[in-house]
């Protein structure tokens, strides 16, 4: 109980200090490709602590579910991934926690979300809620796709991430096989479109309309925003750790705690990489383009799927 | 409205399935249904089954997704921003008995949710009869029954859990939150209008725009028509009126429930014309049919 405990608490510290860190990574990885020399990759750390320090402004309009709503999808997001261990020797607190719940955690934040943004009664919340509901529900049939193929393989018959990271664990050996890299591809698919990055969302613009999740957020400032910036980064580590264990075993089974850690820095690090160039290599996606960037990871994620289970 | 508002709040999170309320427990039911019949059927070589629960999990995936958004864009639309109508703007509290069911439904909503096994061993009780097996093995926890499903069969819902999760955390948060608190002022004003300073309620997002977005995607199933008739005043762009219609066509309704009930009506009224005549005489006469008959039938029985 006692260990179980100390996990938990360190699981919640290493996220929650760790998860800024990518959002700078990629956009130094941006700026380099473009020969810039760009921000620190600590700069995440430094708006959240100059955010936590300012004053807040409220909407006349806005209700109490525009105040609760940054805690709800923080919350949300953090208990998303205190059911994701970071290696393999953390996974004892997990023992009940289960994939499928982490995506409701997900689907818990993102309503409160988009209830805020109507809640301020501005045009722009309205149109981002409108948005990024829609874009969550084209990607939501091939993330689920994913994880029923994780999960339904015979060996593990079930959802909890206890006895997938066992079989992960014991066939980490085979880490790049077909199904793998399709659920890999797809789950990167997906990532992109959940946590507003460029071919789907462009959080960077200086226009409101072409931004989805920014909409949403237009009208807050302060803490609120802070912990919905807080909430954003944790929910894209949530996935790029599901890609890093689950989908890239490898070396996952490491001895030493310290040894796992570093292995699983060096994949997100690695994923991160990969979304910086897919970021600065494209452009963002017309609204009504995106059904056909869903349809592409949902058929990528069918592939996964045959090929487990009808292909063999 | 301020309470019934956040009752129907509570309808709407567990209706979108958001832990750890009862609309969870049963999407997650169902998808651990889904991962056990494809686990068990896939080493089978059942691969025509295993493909049509694939098409199910895709499809009730997004259903979910898509049942989220109706239910922001009902809440979000009646309860939230400014107030879209007079009537909006004069709504009281509905009255204590219309309170107190809301409450009860929502409290059950989180209870079901909570505690899901008390609820799933009555259904239990009857599918065991059906299939001999038992999903449950303990009475009701706030610990799932196993450590991990070990067999097919068997479930386990981390309902307990995600509740006592989400509590710490929110206990964390809120500390944290309260500290700042000291040390920050929060000033109430107006929403950001582009420095128009006349934002008004018909600039808000509507119910129709809202969902806007989902009709011009799914335009093969919906087929929407857009009218828009604009009254011209003294010159062109000087609009002096506008009206604007639109129109979905209601895809299930349209081609398969009232094809059949435009059959039913169809056959009942030939019926009525070649029975249902109305001549008391023919009446009669059937009366006297179904006498001889029941007859018949009754000597050849006993």
């Amino acid at each position: 109980m006692f260990v179980s405990m100390l996990k938990f608490i360190f699981q919640m510290f290493f996220i929650l200090l760790i998860s800024p860190l990518f959002t700078g990574v990629i956009r130094k990885i941006k700026s380099k490709i473009q020969h810039k020399i760009g921000a620190s990759v600590f700069q995440p750390y430094y708006d959240l602590i100059k955010l936590l320090k300012k004053d807040l402004v409220v909407s006349n309009t806005s209700s109490w579910i525009y105040n609760v709503a940054p805690y709800v999808y923080f919350i949300t997001s953090l208990a998303a991934a205190m059911c994701l261990p970071v290696v393999y020797q953390l996974r004892g607190f997990s023992l009940y926690t289960d994939l499928l719940v982490i995506v409701y955690f997900f689907v818990a934040g993102r309503i409160f979300m988009a209830l805020a943004g109507l809640d301020t009664g501005s045009t722009f919340g309205g149109m981002g809620s409108s948005r990024e509901l829609l874009i969550s529900a084209l990607v939501e049939p091939a993330l689920f796709l994913i994880i029923i193929t994780v999960g339904a393989n015979p060996e593990i018959a079930s959802t909890s991430v206890f006895s997938i990271y066992d079989y992960v664990v014991e066939n980490s050996s085979n880490t790049f096989s077909t199904i793998n890299i399709l659920l890999f591809a797809a789950m990167l698919m997906v990532m992109i479109a959940e946590s507003s990055r460029i071919p789907v969302d462009d959080p960077s613009t200086h226009l409101e309309l072409t931004m989805v999740h920014e909409a949403m957020t237009l009208e807050y400032s302060g803490r609120h925003l802070a912990f919905i910036e807080m909430g954003t980064y944790i929910k894209q580590l949530v996935f790029m750790t599901f890609m890093a264990n689950i989908l890239i075993p490898l070396g996952l089974n490491a001895e030493s705690l310290i040894v796992g850690l570093g292995i699983y820095l060096l994949k997100i690090v690695v994923i991160t990489i990969l979304v910086g160039v897919i970021e600065i290599n494209t452009v963002k996606f017309r609204l009504f383009s995106l059904p056909n960037y869903a349809v592409i990871a949902l058929i990528i994620a069918v592939l996964g799927f045959l090929t487990r289970f009808v292909l063999r | 409205m301020p309470l019934a508002s956040v009752f129907i709040f509570i309808g709407c999170l567990s209706i979108s399935a958001v832990p750890p309320f009862n609309g969870f427990i049963s999407e997650y039911m169902i998808f651990r249904t889904i991962i056990s019949s494809i686990s068990y059927f896939a080493p089978l070589q059942s691969f025509l089954l295993v493909v049509i629960l694939m098409v199910a999990a895709a499809a009730l995936a997004l259903t979910g997704a898509l049942v989220a958004f109706c239910f922001v864009k009902f809440f979000g639309i009646c309860f939230l921003g400014m107030t879209r109508s007079k009537e909006a703007e004069n709504a009281k509290e509905p009255g204590k008995p219309m309170i107190m069911a809301l409450a009860s439904a929502a409290v059950l909503c989180l209870l079901l949710g909570i505690f899901p096994n008390y609820a799933i061993k009555l259904i239990d009780s009857v599918g065991s009869q059906l299939i001999y097996i038992k999903l449950l093995t303990t009475n009701w926890s706030l610990l799932p029954s196993e450590y991990y499903p070990a067999n097919n069969s068997r479930l386990s819902i981390p309902s307990g859990l995600i509740a006592l999760l989400l509590v710490v955390l929110g206990a964390i948060v809120l500390l944290v939150v309260m500290a700042l608190r000291k040390r920050t002022f929060v000033q109430r004003y107006n929403t950001w209008d582009c420095g128009y300073t006349k934002l008004n309620s018909k600039m808000q997002y509507s119910a129709t725009g809202f969902s806007k977005s989902l009709r011009i995607i799914f335009r093969g199933l919906f087929k929407p028509v857009r009218d828009l008739e604009i009254t011209e005043g003294i010159a062109p762009y000087h609009i002096k009126a506008g009206r604007y219609t639109t129109s979905t066509v209601k895809f299930f309704e349209k081609y398969l429930y009232q094809p059949f009930v435009k059959s039913i009506i169809y056959f009942s009224r030939k019926i009525r014309f070649t029975i249902q005549t109305g001549s008391i005489h023919a009446y009669l006469m059937y009366f006297f049919g179904i006498m001889v008959l029941m007859l018949l039938y009754y000597s050849f029985t006993a």
